[in-house]
């Protein structure tokens, strides 16, 4: 009579690897959860649109960054909710979960955001007092600081997940923040473009939008290529994402169109001249790219194996 | 202090499913709503094979890392150890679901009956469920509750005991005080060399397992 070897039991997976499927369209609640999707999107570009144009001081993308985040990342977010009515629930425990924090942070981001650009808005700018000079001079800092961590938030969110090992990595934070600037950069020379807006040099912002790329392109690199070495579910997850049946939306969508391909675009363009609408069109690239990109990290979301290791025999 | 906790025998479970039904019945639970699962793979190489049954549940976990992310406080733990969901409280954002290792929860978008009309048990239980919000095993709460405020003691006497221990049909299950040191989970784990499932995650489940006996494999290990 023979045992079966431990060495053969330790290396058995019983159930395998499990997919997240309820933060994407694949959950409990149909299509609804691609909302959230939308909304982590939304959540990306629309601070990063308002925080570029703060910086250079284009007030019409500050206005559409903000609406941006109001409707896009705001709205979704409520119709995700299982119990929307009770919205208010989600900032009471900021001392511990992610969510209450980020909450917070978008509170605050729509308060400021809004003293920012209340006299620009269409519809309601002309009927608005003068709120002070202590507004005035104070809210867009604010909304910056604000905005700012609306875009950090997320990488907590995922990092402090130990149970999905491909999120629980620190280098989320950097990412996503990265990828919201690298999304309000694109927007803001399209808008500047768009409107005919003199004031400003998209020069220096094409020199940065490359240059933010191509970190983009480093540290997605370094993530893929540190979660392969940390676990067979990280690994799971990176090989679902590059050559499993998600590769043409992570490596064809994500990486070539959305990152590679304006990143070159941009390159071409420190050289040679390159009109507005070839420009554009690489930020539209990129803009898709962002939101293929965070897609792809949503749903590569696999629970570690549930007993990757277990003394199934006594010894 | 009590940290009630649950022993399973991965010796004398068969792999019967009577506990996962048995845990509907006891808590109407509709379709796709199933807090326990008995999760079967077939391990080694022909002809040295064999089958394991592992009932998986909410752990309890004495650290739990969904009552840490819970934005509501709907999530929350008892002076007992058990991890309880007020439903009355949770908005469904299901951040918990994602920070459990266990996997072992579920949400409850519509409530659903297995038929295209609602059977008489479904038409009288379903009200009590909350749609919206996320769902798990809570150790039969409820039945150990009343079972304590009786005067029986949950593990010996059965009407204060989980649904599913007292409806497992091989014995596989213990359920008892793992803080107390003669309770007859403690002496198992101790004597059997209790497991817990992933404890890299740290979050210290209250649900044990006992691994199989060499003899159990006798017939598929044999030369």
């Amino acid at each position: 009579m023979k045992k079966i070897p431990m060495n053969k039991l330790l290396e058995t997976t019983v159930d395998g690897y499990t997919f997240q499927k309820e933060w994407s369209a694949k959950g409990d609640m149909g299509p609804r959860g691609l909302l959230l999707d939308i909304a982590m999107f939304f959540g990306l570009i629309g601070p990063g649109l308002f925080m570029v144009s703060h910086l250079v001081g284009f007030g019409r993308g500050m206005m559409l960054g903000f609406l941006t985040f109001l409707i896009g990342y705001g709205l979704p977010h409520l119709f995700f909710l299982g119990r929307a009515e009770r919205f208010i629930g989600a900032m009471l425990r900021p001392q511990s979960s992610w969510i209450s924090r980020g909450f917070m942070f978008a509170n605050a981001f729509i308060i400021f955001g809004f003293l920012s650009v209340a006299p620009l808005l269409p519809i309601v700018g002309g009927s608005i007092p003068d709120l002070g000079p202590a507004i005035r001079d104070n809210a867009p800092p604010l909304a910056f600081l604000s905005a700012l961590l609306v875009v950090v938030y997320p990488g907590f969110l995922f990092s402090t997940l130990r149970a999905i090992s491909f999120w629980n990595s620190k280098l989320l934070i950097p990412l996503f923040v990265i990828l919201s600037f690298e999304g309000g950069i694109a927007l803001t020379m399209i808008l500047v473009q768009a409107t005919g807006e003199t004031a400003i040099d998209v020069g220096p912002l094409a020199d940065y939008e490359t240059r933010i790329i191509l970190g983009v392109i480093v540290l997605v690199g370094f993530y893929l290529g540190r979660e392969y070495g940390r676990g067979s579910a990280s690994r799971e997850s990176v090989v679902f994402l590059t050559s499993g049946r998600f590769s043409q939306i992570f490596d064809g969508g994500a990486i070539t169109v959305g990152l590679v391909l304006p990143f070159l675009i941009g390159l071409y363009a420190t050289q040679a001249a390159v009109s507005p609408t070839v420009i554009g069109l690489a930020g539209l690239l990129e803009i898709v790219g962002i939101f293929l990109l965070k897609y792809s990290i949503v749903h590569a979301g696999i629970y570690k194996p549930l007993i990757p290791a277990v003394p199934i025999l006594d010894r | 202090m009590v940290r009630w906790g649950m022993v399973i025998d991965l010796t004398k479970c068969a792999g019967c499913q009577t506990c996962t039904v048995a845990c509907k019945v006891e808590n109407a639970l509709g379709p796709r709503i199933q807090r326990v699962t008995v999760v079967e793979k077939e391990i080694g190489t022909f002809p040295k094979v064999t089958r394991l049954y592992i009932p998986k549940r909410c752990m309890n976990c004495k650290d739990p890392q969904c009552v840490e992310v819970c934005p509501s406080g709907a999530t929350e733990q008892r002076e007992d150890g058990i991890v309880v969901i007020n439903k009355d409280d949770c908005i469904g954002c299901r951040y918990c679901m994602m920070a459990c290792p266990y996997n072992a929860r579920m949400f409850r978008g519509v409530e659903r009956s297995y038929f295209d009309s609602p059977s008489k048990w479904e038409q009288r239980r379903y009200p009590e469920h909350d749609v919206g919000v996320v769902d798990k095993c809570d150790f039969c709460a409820e039945r150990v509750d009343q079972g304590l405020a009786n005067g029986l003691k949950p593990g010996d006497d059965l009407d204060a005991t989980p649904f599913c221990v007292f409806a497992c049909i091989s014995n596989a299950m213990e359920f008892g005080d793992l803080d107390d040191p003669d309770s007859k989970v403690s002496q198992l784990i101790k004597e059997r060399g209790g497991f817990q499932l992933l404890p890299e995650m740290e979050t210290d489940p209250s649900v044990y397992y006992l691994p199989r006996r060499q003899g159990d494999d006798e017939e598929n290990t044999d030369e």
